[in-house]
């Protein structure tokens, strides 16, 4: 037998070289991801407190594969790993850029907010504004941002959607009350943004909604919504806003004010009942409300019950369904006209979290897995 | 000549009489090993913890307890390292500077886990603590909203453990992370590095998380909502009040952390809630080393030494 004194030294340092391809295939795979399908998906991990935010992730899939049968859950086509902060919003402008708001933990707030390519590469990190978590509205070629800052008032900031470029700001408060701004919605004319503020009964929920011109970030109005309202999710739709009130479950008021809609020829506020109380997360579609409706949100009198409608807002004819008590879902979207639910517990398997889409036969079926699931954006 | 062989006579002798007197004086090691009912606490530990919990003098029975154990050079070492950092945190002039420092402080406490005596010492008091009811037991979901939130009054205090590993979001936790105080509404008033503000109710209701939610039983409702406004004023809504890195400096007004906030509130009305529980002192100089007590323990008020306080009443406590 030859002996070949080389041998281990070669064998060490193939055995590197492959170590270090693996990694840095690892590194490149993360860094570098392929390109965004024609119909992409975002599936955001951003809400999980008890790992510390240490889970966070963007997932890019194709939302195309959501149109098969379903049989077993898609797994994401790419992952991107985020900062360990709580992320509230997600946002797609038409150039397919994400922006995503974060703010921070219990123990930390947070300035920025992430600018990411299709492709989900970073290409930008902005601070424009403490816990920039209330919204992102692309309006024109400016996208402006809530913050709700320290929670006793806030900020709207208005930057260059190309240069990043700062074009203005409006401070949002109210005289001898906070305003923790939670909620807002935009068309090409207006920002609407809904604050949690106090009223004479601190058992009760109390909304304050401030309008803002999107042009000139003037505020155009201000205004109480009352006893029993806690507004974190304003869908604009065909010159209108409306408005999910998620603590209508605790209003006596007749018709329930489940949903709050807003003329701005007049801003008077219409209330209107819809098949189930306190939605939280919404979406319209065509002339169809999609709401996510959760009467334990943010109150100290919660309930176990969960429940997803849908409306015709042409005849507001509806119908529901429930969903599985304690079912706390993140955010909804909608695809191929069925509502969609983020899931994540910390009690249930990861395997558990993910995409919910409701399917033919009205009941929930996974569609896409991931871990701490928390936010969703779909075409 | 002879006067040197003298001295190295003498040199010799103390050589060899001193290493030994102080090896006479130095404490017992404690056997961490031997555990003859098998349930995860060395039985020496387990009785020394008692000697502790009897103690008049808890300081004194701390500290010896804490001179006792066999932990690795290399973990004394960096829990001096530790007390070096925290004097630092006295001067951080900045809260860049000041999370630099907690960033090097979380990454010795890292460190110290790799000591397996170290690790297993506080493994072994959880496990001890969770017997006697010190600790709750671990995590597991008793059933949809076990916590009390609908008892929650304003002025409550609010605590709350986020994180698998609380000293990785406050370095001297041991089990609470966190306190607020319920402003009503379903909004928190807290203080955390970025100053006081209000915080949505809905961040304390993740699942996952364990809350507990206590009243002074030592004033009226009223009496402590007058107390909250009052913090509210002299802290400000604006941000004037900024974050208090230098935890044992409880009494300043120019700067807050949480717990001191929620402190501050209730020792408006000479309710003092700092209980310098010797549970929680224990448990961290196991984990810092005994300096903590007189450098932080005493001085500074944490989310557990609230927890502990016998001026609050604990009215739901649970995982959500």
């Amino acid at each position: 037998m030859t002996r070949h004194p080389r041998l281990p030294w070669l064998m060490g340092m193939a055995l590197l070289w492959a170590g270090l391809s693996l990694f840095l295939a690892g590194c490149s795979a993360a860094a570098t991801p392929g390109p965004a399908p024609a119909q992409p998906g975002y599936l955001l991990a951003g809400a999980n407190s008890t790992e510390a935010f240490s889970s966070n992730q963007l997932a890019l899939f194709d939302a195309s594969r959501l149109n098969a049968p379903a049989s077993t859950p898609l797994t994401p086509e790419a992952t991107v790993k985020l900062p360990a902060a709580r992320v509230r919003r997600l946002q797609r402008t038409a150039d397919g850029r994400l922006w995503l708001g974060l703010s921070g933990d219990f123990n930390q707030d947070d300035e920025r907010v992430l600018v990411y390519s299709a492709e989900g590469q970073l290409l930008k990190t902005l601070r424009p504004c403490t816990n920039p978590d209330a919204g992102i509205h692309p309006i024109g070629t400016r996208i402006l941002i809530v913050c709700s800052e320290d929670g006793f008032h806030g900020r709207v900031v208005a930057l260059d959607s190309q240069s990043y470029a700062p074009l203005g700001e409006v401070a949002l408060s109210l005289p001898d009350a906070p305003a923790l701004l939670v909620g807002s919605g935009a068309d090409d004319t207006y920002l609407l943004v809904t604050a949690m503020t106090t009223g004479p009964d601190p058992q009760r929920s109390y909304a304050h909604l401030f309008v803002i011109e999107a042009a000139t970030l003037e505020l155009r109005t201000s205004l109480p919504l009352g006893p029993d309202t806690d507004v974190w999710t304003i869908l604009p739709a065909s010159g209108r806003f409306y408005l999910l009130n998620a603590a209508s479950a605790r209003a006596s008021a007749s018709p329930r004010p489940d949903l709050l809609v807003i003329d701005p020829g007049t801003w008077q506020v219409e209330a209107r009942a819809l098949p189930l109380a306190s939605p939280l997360w919404g979406a319209i579609r065509g002339s169809v409300l999609y709401a996510y409706h959760h009467p334990g949100w943010n109150t100290t009198q919660p309930q176990a019950w969960r429940g997803l409608s849908r409306v015709d807002m042409a005849t507001w004819q509806g119908e529901s369904w429930p969903l599985p008590d304690g079912f706390n879902a993140g955010d909804l979207s909608v695809w191929n006209a069925r509502p969609c639910l983020t899931f994540a517990d910390a009690w249930a398997p990861p395997s558990e979290h993910g995409l919910y889409c409701l399917n033919d036969q009205g009941t929930l079926t996974l569609r896409v897995t991931l871990a701490d699931a928390s936010g969703i954006w779909l075409p | 000549m002879r006067l040197s062989r003298t001295v190295v006579l003498v040199f010799l002798l103390l050589s060899l009489l001193v290493p030994a007197g102080l090896a006479l004086a130095a404490p017992q090691p404690l056997d961490m090993k031997t555990d003859l009912n098998q349930d995860g606490i060395p039985d020496a530990f387990a009785e020394a913890v008692d000697e502790v919990a009897r103690a008049k003098d808890k300081q004194a029975a701390i500290q010896a307890l804490a001179a006792r154990m066999p932990y690795q050079r290399e973990t004394y070492a960096l829990q001096k390292e530790a007390q070096a950092l925290n004097r630092k945190l006295a001067s951080a002039r900045t809260s860049e500077e000041a999370e630099r420092i907690l960033a090097r402080l979380r990454a010795l406490r890292t460190q110290m886990e790799k000591d397996p005596v170290y690790s297993a010492t506080l493994r072994a008091l959880e496990k001890l603590y969770i017997q006697k009811g010190y600790l709750p037991q671990p995590a597991s979901r008793t059933g949809i909203q076990a916590v009390n939130w609908s008892a929650l009054q304003p002025g409550d205090v609010m605590m709350i453990r986020s994180g698998k590993l609380p000293w990785m979001s406050f370095v001297y936790a041991m089990w609470y992370t966190h306190t607020g105080n319920y402003h009503g509404s379903s909004l928190v008033y807290e203080s955390n590095p970025d100053g006081v503000r209000l915080k949505p109710l809905s961040d304390w209701q993740q699942s996952g998380q364990y809350v507990g939610l206590a009243r002074n039983n030592r004033k009226t409702a009223s009496q402590v909502q007058g107390a909250l406004a009052w913090a509210e004023n002299r802290y400000g809504t604006d941000g004037r009040t900024p974050y208090n890195y230098w935890f044992p400096d409880k009494t300043t007004d120019s700067k807050l952390y949480c717990s001191q906030l929620t402190w501050k509130i209730h020792g408006y009305l000479g309710v003092d809630l700092d209980s310098n529980a010797w549970q929680y002192h224990l448990w961290l100089s196991l984990m810092w080393g005994p300096w903590v007590i007189p450098a932080v323990a005493y001085p500074a008020v944490a989310p557990d030494e609230v927890s502990y306080d016998s001026d609050l009443t604990i009215y739901s406590e649970s995982w959500n």
